[in-house]
């Protein structure tokens, strides 16, 4: 019986002591570890499609994995990335009757005075065939005709534009005339719109290819679609925008990163219904060579110097890898050229490791975890970032080891004001509007509850953005401004005209309940300032014709944010009505602005242009800036020591994080004071 | 009387249970057997470390706080009669105690106040090859003892009130030897001597003879008995099966309770059989090592009065602690979640308190009624 009773209180004692030993070895265990970085994604591991992140956290992971050919660097402007400069130029080509007549051609030109030729900034005159091909330093209209009045004498081919409305579907039939050998010596260029249609540059006249057009297509496809000669033209002028790649620059198999690649990429993207940001801008791309010094030679078929920018926001994958996936995108994680890698792979977790860094950082990105599990890595702080939602973020204030950090806007909403409604056509009107309007108070309707307040037409954080005033929420000033216009309150407090109430209409996509609480909460802002606005939903297929049509005083435009300066579609007299000027603003000056900005390919003097835009714009008021999107990271501080705090106004990403993120290690110096002996 | 360790009934309890967990999977699936026998080809291919890991935590857990619970009654015993009562109405309270608001609040405290780990809570676990033997033996350890000691909260104190029910909080004064052999002259009732049917006045007589009972059973009869308790193992294993059903889920080990869970909060009825079966097999294998089960109905209505009661208090336990676990709020009952015991780890034990005095409560009414002399069988 005593024996038993010791045998039971040693196995008591036992117990609690191995138990005790573990629960003091679980506080002596240190979680951290030095060079590795834990992330915790929101939901599940990530597909690592690098045209289509689904949250900002797979957005930011991505860019450390991939690498564009440019990139916006930490204080806004171009970076080197897979290149290490670019630099444009612009083509001349025109082709002769013969070969010996384009080589005649390149020999006067050549013998012009080195004056003359600085002048035009000619590089060279190649002759190839019968096509001779001026470069040019420096992209510029002007030039063009000053050699072309040169070579006046013997003048080369004309060149026909022709536009054929056909349907996607006709592709095949229109690439087989250009590629056939009867038509090949004339066709100069075939262009291919999302919409598929089609342009053709030839060397016949309007009529001559149009009845060898219609001959070609009307045995293939029924009904022949709209052939229409555009413009003559006696040569093409052509931007080409040379990107130096960095040497040595390899895939992980091994292979050079060339222009194949790029090329390959586009061609893969552009097909497919992925949000790329600044994907119109692709559109104008002509070709994609690789010149024999390794320069990635971009060539455009159009002057529209905005088109350097989209090039920030296109990862560039293997072109062989591009082809074994064509068909399951997706199943598969594409291998990238950014700093980091992807090391392993787990159901829920990842590795990724830093490529060419002495310091081999990893970063393990967890996915997948149940909230207590998150509550767990958080407390015990063996997590170094995260991405809160906005109930986390309540949570998380108590906690002063954590630092909330916004990361870069990608979209942007906006207020559009129909510029030629009866009522908002009156710029003190929309001015008043503008200042009658909460923004603040606005905001917490916008998805999760936050938005950053913008005040600029162009893109934050970039060389080229100006900052304008901000706009205060003034109801006096707005009063003024209502009553200059001949808007008075009446007993009620109503906005009256004329013995008519200020009555505006706002129209919201059906479906769309974002859009709708955000328009019901600006009608409840404006009722304040004693105006009605009827917010009426119409079918999202119906919409846009709606919009074109300008059957609204105003509207929510929401897209996402360029990646360079390419406001000119929304506020070009050229693309009201049917374009996405949808403000129908026309204003002849603004247009030359608007002209100029996209004209302007020298870097250093876009800010000066898009100054002016912006002035201009705010004079105008087509729109009244609301706000862009902000998605916010939380890290440990005592992880990512190097933060300044303006990165964090502007925002900052993952990799700038990471690439700060250790504390550089000074060398112990130990001085020893030497008394003089 | 000694029970054989491997007598044929404790075969009969296991089977039956196993049965009965059958009986209930097959009824999951509708009858449909090529489910049920696809739902057991589920559990030899994934669910035996799920059945090892219940079955272990079982064992253990109930093996440790007998032993605890024995080393508590017997410093309390030292310390008399007064420190026994003491033992006795902790032992209730802790019994009662919900499970599941310990184990949030053990989390709270450690992990949410502390911030020390607890292994099988880690959303990121260190590399098994970077750790040393020791490293690895703490953290394999350490995912399993927190279940193990929150386990043994509620069953150590169901232990000491077992344990004082069955002992007399009086000791009884010892006979002296002359009583002894007094007592041993006295004609017994078992005497192999007496012989069924025969007149007592003549038995009486004949047995003025001293006709003396055998030594052995001489010595039976002249010990101090210790009370014979009808298996508590049963009930105190049942005990901590249902209190594991939360404990492996909150502390997210991977055994087959934490997948009934897991099935049942997902509202996949036919998903539930496969633990079902799993958690068949871990009773069975339960019920052969506990024995078979003693089963004594009440005696008289106020016996069955107290059952009643008694049954009433655990049921609320019971009944709360599964209902958090699978998520159904309850009306007036204080919900228990993670956000909350991490900002308070107290608050989780402020709401296990409503449930554990209205079980309290009842069961001491039941106790009030007809005051239980055994085990658990018959609380």
């Amino acid at each position: 019986m005593a024996r038993s009773r010791a045998v039971l209180h040693l196995l008591s004692l036992t117990a609690l002591c191995v138990g005790g030993w573990s629960a003091w070895r679980a506080t002596q265990t240190n979680l951290t570890v030095q060079a590795e970085r834990v992330m915790l994604m929101p939901g599940a591991l990530p597909a690592l499609n690098p045209f289509l992140p689904v949250n900002e956290a797979e957005r930011q992971i991505l860019d450390l994995i991939h690498e564009p050919l440019i990139r916006i660097d930490r204080d806004g402007k171009l970076g080197a990335a897979l290149a290490e400069g670019w630099s444009w130029h612009q083509n001349l080509s025109c082709w002769f009757d013969s070969a010996e007549q384009a080589k005649e051609a390149a020999q006067t030109i050549t013998a012009q005075p080195l004056e003359i030729r600085a002048s035009w900034d000619l590089e060279s005159a190649i002759p190839v065939g019968n096509l001779l091909t001026f470069r040019f330093t420096h992209p510029g209209g002007h030039v063009a005709d000053e050699v072309m009045a040169v070579l006046a004498a013997k003048p080369p081919q004309k060149l026909t534009f022709i536009r054929i409305a056909c349907t996607p579907a006709m592709r095949p039939a229109i690439q087989a005339y250009a590629d056939h050998p009867e038509h090949r010596p004339h066709v100069k260029r075939v262009w291919f719109d999302d919409d598929g249609s089609c342009e053709i540059v030839t060397s016949l006249t309007g009529l001559q290819a149009q009845q060898q057009l219609i001959d070609w297509i009307l045995p293939r496809h029924t009904p022949v679609p709209e052939i229409t000669p555009v413009s003559e033209v006696a040569a093409l002028l052509e931007p080409v925008l040379d990107f130096r790649l960095k040497p040595g620059l390899r895939w992980d198999d091994g292979s050079l990163i060339t222009a194949a690649d790029v090329r390959a990429t586009l061609l893969y993207v552009l097909p497919r219904p992925w949000p790329l940001p600044g994907r119109d801008l692709f559109r104008h791309v002509q070709s994609i060579t690789q010149t024999t010094t390794g320069v990635v030679r971009v060539v455009y078929r159009k002057r529209y110097s905005p088109t350097l920018a989209a090039w920030t926001a296109l990862p560039i994958l293997p072109a062989a890898w591009l082809k074994r996936h064509e068909a399951d995108f997706g199943a598969d994680f594409p291998p990238g050229a950014g700093e980091w890698k992807l090391t392993r792979l787990e159901p829920t977790r990842l590795w990724l490791s830093q490529r060419h860094s002495e310091a081999k950082q990893t970063l393990q990105v967890i996915a997948a975890t149940s909230p207590l599990q998150t509550r767990v890595g958080l407390s015990t702080h063996i997590i170094d970032i995260w991405w809160p939602d906005r109930e986390a973020q309540r949570t998380m204030t108590s906690d002063a080891s954590w630092r909330k950090l916004p990361t870069p806007p990608h979209n942007q909403l906006m207020l559009v004001w129909q510029t030629e409604s009866p009522i908002v056509k009156d710029i003190e009107v929309r001015q008043a509007l503008s200042l009658a309007l909460n923004r603040e108070a606005l905001s917490h309707e916008m998805p999760g509850g936050r938005a950053r307040l913008h005040d600029s037409f162009f893109p934050p954080g970039r060389w080229f953005s100006a900052e304008p005033t901000p706009l205060i929420h003034d109801p006096n000033a707005a009063d003024r401004l209502f009553a200059k216009a001949g808007w008075l309150r009446d007993v009620s407090g109503n906005l009256k005209k004329a013995g008519q109430p200020m009555h505006l209409r706002i129209l919201v996509p059906e479906g769309n309940d974002e859009r709708l609480r955000l328009a019901n909460a600006l009608a409840l802002s404006w009722k304040k300032a004693g105006l009605h606005l009827q917010v009426d939903a119409v079918p999202t297929h119906g919409y846009r014709g709606e919009l074109q049509a300008g059957h609204f005083d105003l509207v929510f435009l929401g897209s996402e944010l360029s990646p360079g300066w390419d406001v000119l579609p929304l506020w070009h007299s050229s693309q009201a009505g049917q374009g996405m000027n949808v403000s129908r603003i026309a204003d002849p000056q603004l247009d030359l602005l608007l002209d100029a900005l996209v004209s302007e390919f020298d870097s250093s003097h876009v800010l000066r242009r898009a100054s002016a835009v912006e002035v201009r714009l705010a004079e105008l008021r087509p729109a009244l800036p609301l706000f862009t999107d902000v998605a916010d990271m939380a890290v440990q501080s005592d992880r990512f020591p190097g933060l300044r705090p303006n990165e964090i106004q502007r925002g900052v990403t993952l990799r700038q994080l990471l690439s700060g993120a250790l504390p550089k290690v000074s060398p112990a110096v130990n001085l020893q004071m030497i008394s003089p002996k | 009387m000694k029970r054989s360790p491997f007598d044929s009934s404790r075969f009969w309890a296991a089977l039956s249970v196993l049965l009965l967990g059958e009986f209930i999977a097959l009824g999951l699936l509708n009858g449909d057997v090529r489910l049920w026998l696809n739902a057991w080809r589920q559990v030899i291919k994934n669910g035996l470390p799920g059945i090892t890991a219940t079955f272990c935590l079982l064992v253990v857990a109930v093996v440790l706080s007998r032993s605890l619970a024995g080393g508590i009654w017997f410093f309390l015993k030292s310390m008399g009669g007064g420190f026994q009562k003491t033992g006795f109405w902790l032992g209730s309270v802790l019994s009662l105690f919900p499970i599941h608001t310990l184990a949030w609040a053990f989390i709270g405290q450690w992990v949410g106040r502390w911030g020390f780990p607890i292994w099988s809570l880690m959303p990121v676990t260190a590399d098994s090859p970077s750790l040393s033997f020791l490293e690895h033996l703490s953290q394999d350890l350490w995912t399993w003892v927190p279940a193990i000691f929150l386990l043994c909260i509620p069953l150590v104190g169901q232990w000491i009130v077992i344990l004082s029910q069955s002992a007399p909080l009086l000791e009884t004064p010892k006979p002296t030897p002359e009583e002894v052999e007094k007592s041993l002259a006295t004609p017994h009732l078992v005497s192999p001597e007496r012989v069924p049917g025969r007149p007592f006045a003549e038995f009486m007589l004949r047995t003025r003879d001293r006709i003396q009972l055998r030594t052995s059973m001489r010595t039976v009869m002249g010990e101090n008995q210790s009370p014979e308790l009808p298996n508590p193992v049963w009930g105190i294993g049942l005990l901590a099966l249902i209190f594991l059903f939360s404990v492996e889920d909150i502390l997210g080990l991977p055994g087959a309770m934490a997948k009934l869970v897991q099935a049942l909060r997902a509202q996949a009825y036919q998903a539930v059989a496969t633990p079902v079966v799993m958690l068949s097999c871990v009773a069975a294998l339960g019920a052969f090592c506990a024995g078979s089960p003693i089963l004594k109905g009440p005696a008289t209505i106020r016996c069955a009065l107290a059952w009643l009661f008694k049954g009433a208090g655990w049921s609320i336990v019971i009944a709360s602690q599964l209902a958090v676990t699978l998520g159904i709020a309850i009306p007036l009952w204080p919900e228990v979640d993670s956000e909350m015991v991490f900002a308070n780890p107290l608050s989780a034990l402020w709401a296990g308190f409503p449930s554990m005095l209205c079980a309290l409560s009842l069961w001491l009414l039941g106790h009030m009624i007809h005051p239980s002399k055994d085990s658990l069988n018959h609380a």
